[in-house]
């Protein structure tokens, strides 16, 4: 299933999500993923270690991460998610900061993990005024709406 | 303009870290570098448009380095993503 179909049928994405800082974005925000039975919670956990040992490797444009560890570090099934914050958060990425926009990113194989997914998410982050209008979206149901016609 | 073909070896391909940190080389050079897989091309110095391609171990890539730098760009990229290791 794509990128669009997943979070359309899932309904997996969580809007104006309020935290205090980027690990508790990356934990809390994480539900959309563990809520569908995508990942554990150590899945979550890891991202957060890995990034406090290697550097915000998430953090792929302005103004968004694409939270995902690898597939054996907990991985339990193709999922996605799209989390807004309403605070943004900084990630210490001086490029990009701060962080508005989350694409989580579960894949139980390295295959579907590159092939497929990283590079659906890239062409959805790749549309600055998509990008915006999911920033800005104040309610679950318009971030699906904005998906919805990103897909017609 | 120089190029080379080379075959990704480290597990999980020029995936967001790996991409991140080539990306990060290429940045250092003043010429064009862009990289082609299959049917599609990206340029090396956007980690969007490099992670667009989905680019995985084994695959084969093209490297091609254009402008005063290329010959250093394209020996020291190569040598980089061939000794990427995550």
């Amino acid at each position: 299933m794509g990128f669009n179909d997943y979070i359309l049928e899932k309904k997996a994405v969580i809007s104006g999500l309020e935290v205090s800082d980027w690990k508790q974005a990356i934990i809390q925000g994480g539900k959309v993923l563990t809520d569908h039975g995508a990942c554990t919670e150590e899945y979550l956990e890891t991202i957060v270690r890995k990034c406090e040992d290697n550097g915000p490797y998430i953090v792929i444009a302005p103004g968004i991460a694409m939270p995902h560890a690898r597939p054996e570090e907990g991985a339990l099934a193709l999922g996605y998610g799209i989390v807004t914050l309403k605070t943004p958060v900084v990630f210490e990425d001086p490029d990009n900061d701060p962080i508005s926009l989350l694409i989580y990113m579960a894949a139980p194989s390295v295959k579907e993990h590159n092939e497929s997914a990283v590079s659906q998410i890239a062409d959805l982050c790749d549309e600055e005024d998509i990008v915006e209008s999911l920033i800005k979206a104040s309610s679950d149901e318009e971030i699906l709406e904005i998906i919805r016609n990103q897909e017609s | 303009m120089v190029k080379e073909t080379i075959i990704i070896s480290n597990p999980t391909g020029l995936h967001t870290r790996p991409a991140k940190q080539v990306v990060a080389e290429a940045k250092k050079f003043e010429s064009d570098i862009t990289v082609y897989h299959q049917d599609k091309e990206a340029n090396l110095k956007s980690l969007l448009k490099l992670m667009k391609l989905g680019i995985s171990q084994n695959h084969s890539i093209e490297l091609c380095c254009d402008g005063p730098d290329e010959e250093e760009a394209l020996k020291h990229l190569t040598g980089f993503i061939l000794s990427l290791e995550g």
